[in-house]
């Protein structure tokens, strides 16, 4: 896509996260999640949403459609950043069924709505190093391809594997053989796998996360994928997860502005305090310099996984203390659930923690490092 | 096994009296930071401790999810059966001590509402609230307010009853304009008292009462027709009085156990007999109850962030990675050692407001400020450092998250304490010309 194609395109992903997801945000803790699947259906047939059929609207331009894995990221990452400037967890649904879409792209299995199953528990052991061998270490020994002759057999544990509603299956990286990654395509039906919902949290609850187990589910032939460098796909899932946090807190910024020039106090509107400003202020530069650092990732074709990491550590850091500095703007009205922003603020710190503690990215990042 | 070099053993090289003078006994914080108290002290917060850990852990999650006007009352009653809840006065009047009133004043408050915040955030400032609906009686000098009102609700508790008492000052229209002096003279309120023969007419609303629709006393502030909020009057409400109902009742973020509910006046008759104090000292009085009320926010604010760091702690010690507990791991351990001194820090500066006879101005709000923002940083790090744990409800990090926020905002949001504490210091260490 040339620049103005995104400028259009991005303009159109802001229009659609304005008429079509904001208003059903007014109901219930977190948005009338009954409407959801109305949303995403929209979102399909606009092309935001991409999935791995070549007719479907978004299959080339759709967030991590076709045109992301050849022109590079930057167009996905502003679909996703618009949409979540209306709903954070909308935003991740469309963010989750693209990685599973585009890790498809190509395989004779073509779901309408897919996930991708990638992270282990991502418990590193200090003695790692080199990012091969911390990917390694981050993807997880959980779950195993074992073929005996012409039977394939996936066997594990995938934790917290996150979804859009109604997702078909899911693109789950396995330890194959010699050590090697595959990708195996487990339908959600399939005899063996088991959904263990996580329970009740924070956030993104358009979101369904679940555990998935793996016992001894049979793998078709067919259903083995090309094998693909783990590294992208784990970059473009913390990329889209900083985007998402980036629009999220737009949207924060957007109401605490509207607020604080509607409110009065101390014998005038708000946005004239000191005390507003410097919050309102700090917002603004954590976003700015946010989204300039991502576009910058962006704009390479390759994913950077090692800046991946990085940016999703920092970014989500810089996101949620911006959130929560609009939140403080409008006091006691910020803490209640009809303002809206408290529901932010639950999705920006779930994508803090979510994908990789903070202090894993950091330290990838860090261990990496020493090789330049 | 432990190393030789690990100082418990290692102490052990010394002589005895080099021994004496070297601890290192593994005792928890909590055990000897008790230690350092007075008997009396020492004994109320093991007793909060106990009860907390009984009657409120156990519920935490649930009563987030959701809690009845009815189990509420109920724990007060419990509470109120420990004596919790009627230590404004010293026996016989209630059940606090003498101390209390000659300089300890907010000793109890603040030991209770870490021991109570540490177990649940909710349902402890559900009944913490209750002392904030009090104070104003007490605080106003007025004996009868004492003798007649207090005293009465004091022995209505003490007879099973859940005589809940709520403090009402918040108005939609005026939120931090009556927690602020420069903002108090253009507030935009709207709860008005109009003298009638024999007492008041009010009419108005107040907002964000917390226990306003458990309540059955209200400490609620309102001025006068026509005039400002220079002529602020307390008065005191009862449920029962016609034209008093319930409004709205805000879905939180969190701190969810505890209601937070709009009160509507319309037209209700207060009898002179239920004024508080003086007529127009309403606005002095509101200040001096958030001096004695914002240390225990602050101690609010040390409970919930403790219950964030003791859960990540359970978390870490019983979690393995390469057969060996999270917190055998540098980066964890880091990470809660953290924690933990902030926690210690944010003690540590309560303790130190307790100390002063009568808690001022910058006293209160230095104390909720710092502890608050602790509170948020230590359970914001508490959810990092869990991961994708962090932000499931049952392991009660996202929750004192949640509730950890609010501490920022109520009793008058940071921003306004920052500039309690100047404008309590001005003419000792800060030298500004004030508005005219």
């Amino acid at each position: 896509m040339d620049p103005s194609d995104v400028a259009a395109f991005t303009a159109a992903a802001r229009r659609f996260a304005d008429e079509v997801i904001a208003p059903t945000m007014g109901v219930g803790r977190d948005g009338d999640l009954a409407k959801l699947d109305r949303v995403l259906t929209a979102a399909e047939e606009a092309g935001f949403l991409a999935s791995a059929r070549p007719k479907s609207p978004g299959y080339d331009y759709g967030a991590w459609g076709r045109a992301a894995l050849e022109d590079g990221p930057a167009a996905s990452l502003a679909v996703l950043e618009e949409l979540a400037t209306a709903c954070a967890g909308v935003a991740a649904c469309v963010h989750f069924a693209g990685l599973g879409g585009s890790e498809l792209r190509g395989a004779k299995r073509r779901p309408a709505r897919a996930s991708v199953a990638i992270c282990g528990a991502q418990q590193l052991e200090v003695q790692e190093t080199g990012l091969p061998a911390l990917l390694d270490a981050w993807l997880g020994p959980d779950v195993k391809l074992a073929k005996n002759g012409r039977t394939a057999r996936l066997t594990g544990r995938k934790p917290f594997v996150y979804a859009g509603p109604d997702c078909e299956g899911f693109v789950v990286y396995a330890r194959g053989e010699g050590d090697r990654w595959a990708r195996v395509w487990v339908p959600a039906d399939a005899k063996g796998l088991e959904q263990v919902e996580v329970g009740l949290r924070m956030g993104l609850a358009a979101c369904q996360v679940t555990h998935l187990e793996l016992c001894d589910v049979a793998v078709r032939a067919s259903d083995e994928l090309p094998e693909a460098d783990p590294a992208q796909c784990l970059g473009r899932l913390w990329l889209g997860l900083c985007a998402i946090a980036i629009g999220n807190g737009r949207g924060a910024l957007r109401v605490a502005h509207r607020y604080a020039a509607e409110r009065r106090q101390g014998g005038g509107l708000i946005r004239e305090h000191a005390a507003v400003q410097l919050l309102l202020g700090g917002a603004e530069s954590r976003l700015a310099a946010g989204g300039a650092a991502l576009r910058q990732v962006a704009s390479r074709r390759e994913v950077d996984t090692r800046l991946a990491a990085m940016l999703k550590a920092r970014l989500t850091l810089e996101c949620a203390q911006a959130v929560t500095d609009c939140l403080q703007v409008l006091g006691g009205y910020g803490y209640m659930e009809d303002y809206r922003l408290e529901k932010r603020l639950r999705d920006a710190l779930t994508l803090k923690s979510m994908a990789g503690r903070p202090d894993d990215l950091l330290r990838l990042a860090a261990t990496t490092g020493s090789e330049r | 096994m432990s190393s030789p070099l690990d100082p418990a053993r290692a102490r052990e090289s010394l002589p005895p009296l080099g021994r004496l003078l070297f601890d290192a006994t593994p005792r928890s914080l909590w055990d000897r930071d008790t230690e350092t108290l007075p008997r009396r002290h020492r004994k109320a917060r093991e007793r909060y401790r106990r009860f907390a850990q009984a009657q409120l852990a156990p519920r935490a999650l649930e009563c987030d999810r959701s809690v009845t006007d009815d189990e509420v009352r109920a724990l007060f009653t419990q509470a109120a059966a420990c004596g919790f809840q009627t230590e404004l006065l010293p026996r016989p009047l209630g059940t606090g001590s003498v101390r209390t009133l000659l300089g300890e004043i907010t000793w109890p408050a603040v030991l209770k509402a870490e021991e109570f915040c540490a177990a649940c955030g909710g349902l402890g400032l559900a009944l913490l609230a209750h002392d904030l609906g009090m104070a104003p009686l007490l605080l106003s000098g007025d004996l009868k307010a004492v003798l007649r009102w207090q005293r009465k609700i004091y022995r209505e508790i003490a007879a099973g009853e859940p005589a809940i008492a709520a403090f009402a000052i918040t108005e939609p229209g005026a939120g931090s304009d009556v927690e602020d002096t420069k903002g108090a003279a253009t507030a935009a309120l709207v709860t008005r008292a109009r003298k009638v023969s024999s007492g008041w007419r009010l009419s108005g609303r107040k907002c964000f009462i917390t226990n306003g629709r458990v309540a059955r006393w209200i400490t609620l502030f309102a001025a006068q027709e026509n005039r400002g909020i220079e002529s602020w009057t307390c008065f005191l409400l009862d449920a029962s009085m016609e034209g008093l109902s319930v409004g709205h009742t805000e879905r939180k973020m969190g701190q969810r156990a505890a209601d937070a509910s709009e009160l509507v006046l319309d037209d209700v008759f207060v009898p002179d007999e239920r004024v508080v104090g003086r007529v127009g000292a309403g606005w002095a009085l509101n200040r001096n109850v958030l001096n004695f009320s914002r240390p225990a926010v602050g101690a609010v604010a040390v409970g919930i962030a403790r219950c964030a760091f003791e859960h990540a702690v359970t978390f870490c010690n019983t979690t393995r990675l390469g057969g060996r507990p999270l917190t055998a791991y540098q980066d964890v351990q880091l990470r809660l050692a953290d924690m933990m001194t902030k926690i210690q820090a944010a003690r540590a500066l309560v303790w130190h407001c307790a100390r002063y006879r009568i808690p001022f101005q910058a006293a209160g709000s230095i104390a909720k400020v710092f502890c608050s923002d602790t509170a948020w940083e230590v359970s914001t790090a508490a959810m990092d450092l869990l991961g994708d744990h962090g932000y499931l409800h049952r392991h009660s990090v996202e929750k004192a998250v949640r509730d950890a926020r609010l501490t920022q905002i109520y009793e008058g949001t940071n921003q306004i304490n920052r500039l309690a504490i100047v404008e309590s210091q001005i003419g000792a260490e800060f030298c500004v010309t004030q508005d005219p």
